[in-house]
């Protein structure tokens, strides 16, 4: 912004500093120094507009407010086992002047005496709980139109490693509060590692420092917990948002869109406004579940003790199929050579699971293996059009739904007051029932909905239905009106999308306005 | 022999893979064999007690002028109960039974032919239930539960009746008053696998009144009489603490129930009243365990204090309790308004085609 005259008057002044006046000075002074003005391609970064692309943020953002709260718990959290007697004007009676450890103590009293403390905890337990589910939301439209293909399997791939993180994440943080419910989790876990052959009790050795429970777990959890998993998941994150504005977004075909252009709306001022908006929203929606729907009562389970146990305790949901698997799996092991495996829990909780987050992050190449498809994609499937991979998806994440309502056998069970093996056994069926099933279920439906189209234009041919003098009906055909010919009409040919118009005619030029505030840019 | 052919290579890996596997197991085998002995035994017994509460004593007994009062109110005079005899706890054998429903008891009180109508303590007093006549019980006995039971009460009911029945001889007064005040008893399902809880269709004085009869037919021997608890200086921290380590097992540890094997279930524990739940710890209805000398009677009135008011009355102070269910209901919540209510949203917002 450098001018040879010297403004003399105040208009004058601002004329020379443009439309913008002093911000457009402070941010020239800043790109001199920085290079500022290279954001300026963030800030024209194309969003398309489906309302699906909006999954991944409701998982950003949930992210966000584990953060933010996840901050205000530690300032009163105490990462401690050793034991602390709970005072007696506690305000929860039943835990007055127990002997609890200090990670009890203080999530409780959290709950009980810091103002806001149960909201927060509420909040993180609630967004956690959503942060995870918009995660597998997310990675479900990934999956199914398509969008991990060439070039975006890295983002594929850094995505399942962050569902993978917060999963693991949201187990460590719901073992902190030392309770009679996440204690009994943690002696799950304990078992689990104990099951994978020949390393299996180093490993539990290792994570506990020593014998089950020990005193070392809970420290060693909240670090990992608050530093270590966080800080990956925030440098994953960065890299795949890197990686989406770098790649650009993918797109639906449709009107003006091609494999070479993304069209939607600029980051700047459009979708920023939106997505401020979404960010709002999202902490509305954790905050009135915190505020109203009470999740890990723990003063109502009281301090663990590994001599105590309650039934009817599950893990959190995204847990759950793992959980389920376990349930029903049949009792084997292999018992010789003076060594037991139990392989009863070391193949559902941990060979099973490692055959699923291989098959999801290998996806990508797991497809190509099978379509021989190298070419770049832009442009995403529609599901119908892609029968295979739907079905095997929908195959995949009905059986992992199958597993997770197995989680709750007993309650299954209780609720609809059928015996218990009877659920057990219906459970067992069904986890290999279900995927066998709904894979060619939904493998025809595809085909079905392609073919739907063909049937368009038909026109049934129309009857005369008359009633005889005893009361009987007799349908005839109706005489052939005049002009039809009483010929089945012929189906238009079906539009290959919605708009039906051919993409490469009407590919609007760069930049162009495809409507008020939707635009195109070249790739 | 420098060129290798792919196979020869192949079986090299191969062969290093093995050789490294057992070198691994080999050592580690060693060490687990070595770790082994240290491995953490989990107590064997879940039915235990913490040592924080007053534990049987097989000495003093007290005669406080409160319970004597009880004694007189029952026609009875008091006489402290009788301390276990010493050559049988030497054995070994009912160490505990002092205080725990039975006349080895802080008091009995013994009527004017001799008879034990009431004993107890501070806790919980346990009494003789009285039918006045005895014909009154036997007639509500006939009418209600002589088609099963049998006239004799024997468990052998008149010809062509089938289902298997309990015998109620000797079962004690507590355990026919716990049947019939919970409703389970008459049975509306005799072939059921678990009798229920109903509303009940005799009064607690006819439920007295049966008790009494039956126990005219032959003595209480298994069970005890029936209790009263008195829920004042009940310590509900001790109550949560033997709760948790007794009970959560089998009824979760918020009370609500679940299903058992084969069709049984643990019911929840929200509608019994103070003294049925002393019934129930006392005379272990169904499949659920009987604790006896285990329990002291000041234990049985924590645990009873803590049902009745904290798992009665949850503090639900986060919000909607979403029904004790634990992370099964908040799942649903989560993926259901959180998860399903954002993608609304997005719906909302975001463009549809
Ligand atoms: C319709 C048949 C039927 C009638 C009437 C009936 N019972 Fe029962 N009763 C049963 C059956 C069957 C059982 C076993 C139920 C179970 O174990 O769940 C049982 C169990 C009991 C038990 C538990 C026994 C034990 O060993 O724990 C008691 C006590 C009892 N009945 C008392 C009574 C009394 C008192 C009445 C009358 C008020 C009565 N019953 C009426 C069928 C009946
Ligand atoms: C082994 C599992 C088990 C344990 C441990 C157990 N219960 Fe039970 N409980 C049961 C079953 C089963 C029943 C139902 C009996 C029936 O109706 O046949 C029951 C019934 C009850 C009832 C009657 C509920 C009603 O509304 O009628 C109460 C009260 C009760 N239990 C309290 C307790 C308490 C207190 C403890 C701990 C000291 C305890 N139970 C421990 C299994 C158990």
């Amino acid at each position: 912004m450098s001018t040879t005259t010297t403004p003399r008057t105040k208009r004058q002044a601002k004329e020379a500093a443009g439309p913008y006046g002093n911000v457009s000075r402070a941010v020239n002074e800043l790109d001199d120094r920085l290079g500022v003005a290279k954001a300026r391609t963030f800030l024209d970064k194309i969003f398309p507009d489906h309302w699906s692309f909006m999954l991944g943020e409701i998982a950003l953002y949930s992210f966000v407010i584990l953060l933010l709260t996840g901050v205000f718990l530690t300032l009163y959290f105490v990462p401690s086992q050793s034991s602390v007697r709970i005072p007696m004007d506690f305000p929860y009676a039943p835990l007055r002047g127990q002997r609890v450890s200090e990670a009890f103590y203080s999530t409780v009293n959290m709950s009980f005496n810091v103002r806001c403390g149960l909201l927060m905890r509420q909040m993180h337990h609630w967004a956690c709980d959503i942060f995870v589910g918009s995660i597998v939301v997310h990675m479900a439209r990934v999956y199914f139109t398509g969008a991990f293909r060439k070039p975006r399997e890295t983002n594929w791939l850094i995505g399942s490693t962050l569902l993978i993180l917060a999963i693991t994440n949201g187990f460590l943080g719901y073992s902190l509060p030392d309770d009679l419910v996440s204690g009994t989790g943690l002696r799950i876990a304990d078992s689990i590692m104990l099951s994978v052959p020949l390393v299996g009790s180093y490993l539990s050795f290792f994570v506990f420092g020593g014998n089950f429970p020990g005193t070392a777990v809970i420290p060693r959890f909240f670090v990992l917990h608050v530093l270590l998993i966080p800080g990956i998941i925030i440098g994953l994150v960065s890299a795949h948002l890197f990686l989406l504005v770098r790649q650009k977004h993918t797109q639906f075909p449709g009107k003006g869109r091609t494999e070479k252009n993304v069209v939607g709306t600029p980051m700047f001022p459009v979708f920023i406004a939106k997505t401020q908006g979404f960010l709002f929203i999202t902490l509305g929606v954790t905050a009135l579940l915190g505020a109203f729907a009470e999740i890990n009562p723990i003063w109502q389970f009281g301090p663990y003790d590994a001599a105590k146990i309650s039934y009817a305790v599950q893990p959190d949901w995204y847990m759950g199929f793992l959980d389920g698997l376990l349930r029903i799996f049949p009792p084997i092991e292999f018992a010789s050579f003076g060594h037991t495996i139990p392989l009863e829990v070391f193949i559902p909780a941990v060979v099973f699971p490692g055959i699923v987050f291989n098959i999801a992050m290998a996806w990508p190449w797991i497809e190509r293996k099978f379509t021989k498809d190298n070419e770049m994609h832009n442009l995403l499937d529609r599901p119908r059009d892609v029968p295979h991979r739907t079905a095997f998806g929908v195959a995949f994440f009905s059986l992992l739904a199958i597993l997770f309502i197995a989680s709750s056998t007993d309650v299954l069970a209780n609720f609809f007051h059928v015996s218990l093996n009877t659920v057990l056994w219906a459970m067992r069926i069904l986890t290999i029932l279900v995927p066998i099933v709904t894979y060619p279920v939904t493998y025809f439906l595809c085909i079905e909905m392609q073919e739907g189209g063909r049937l368009i234009g038909k026109r049934k041919t129309a009857n005369i239905v008359h009633r005889t003098t005893e009361g009987e009906y007799i349908a005839e055909p109706a005489a052939v009106r005049p002009g039809d010919g009483h010929h089945e009409l012929d189906a238009l040919p079906v539009p290959s999308f919605i708009e039906g118009i051919d993409e490469e005619l009407e590919a609007p030029h760069e930049g162009e306005l495809v409507e008020p505030g939707v635009r195109a840019v070249t790739r | 022999m420098s060129v290798r052919s792919p196979l020869t290579r192949h079986l090299r890996n191969a062969m290093l893979g093995v050789v490294a596997i057992s070198g691994l197991s080999i050592l580690s085998s060693g060490v687990i064999a070595a770790a082994a002995p240290t491995t953490t035994k989990a107590p064997t017994s879940s039915v235990t007690t913490t040592s924080n509460s007053k534990t049987p004593t097989t000495t003093s007994a007290t005669v406080t002028p409160n319970l004597a009062a009880k004694c007189a109110s029952l026609g009875a005079t008091a006489e402290p109960g009788q301390p276990i005899d010493q050559s049988i706890v030497a054995q070994g054998q009912n160490t505990s039974e002092f205080n725990a429903g039975t006349p080895y008891s802080d008091v009995k009180c013994v009527n004017s032919s001799g008879e034990i109508v009431g004993y107890g303590n501070s806790a919980i007093f346990y009494t003789l239930p009285t039918s006045n006549p005895l014909s009154v019980g036997e007639e509500l006995f006939l009418t209600y539960c002589s088609a099963c039971h049998g006239v004799k009460a024997n468990g052998v009911p008149a010809g062509g009746t089938t289902g298997i029945y309990p015998n109620l001889l000797g079962l004690g007064p507590a355990t026919i008053n716990f049947w019939i005040t919970t409703g389970r008893m008459p049975a509306v399902d005799p072939r059921g696998v678990q009798a229920q809880r109903r509303t009940p269709r005799l009064t607690d004085k006819q439920a007295n009144e049966v008790a009494a009869y039956i126990n005219s037919l032959q003595p209480a021997t298994a069970g005890p009489y029936v209790p009263n608890v008195n829920l004042r200086g009940a310590n509900v921290e001790n109550g949560q603490n033997l709760f948790a380590l007794n009970c959560a097992a089998c009824h979760t540890i918020t009370g609500g129930g679940d299903a058992l094997a084969y069709n049984t279930y643990a019911p929840t524990l929200h509608w019994a009243t103070p003294n049925q739940i002393a019934e129930a710890l006392r005379t272990g209805p169904g499949n659920m365990p009987r604790f006896t000398g285990n329990l002291t009677d000041w234990q049985v009135r924590d645990i009873v204090a803590y049902v009745s008011h904290s798992i009665q009355h949850p503090t639900n102070i986060g919000g909607v309790g979403l029904g004790g269910l634990g992370p099964v209901a908040e799942g649903f919540v989560a993926l259901a308004l959180g998860v399903g209510g954002l993608m609304l949203v997005t719906f909302w917002v975001g463009d549809r085609q």
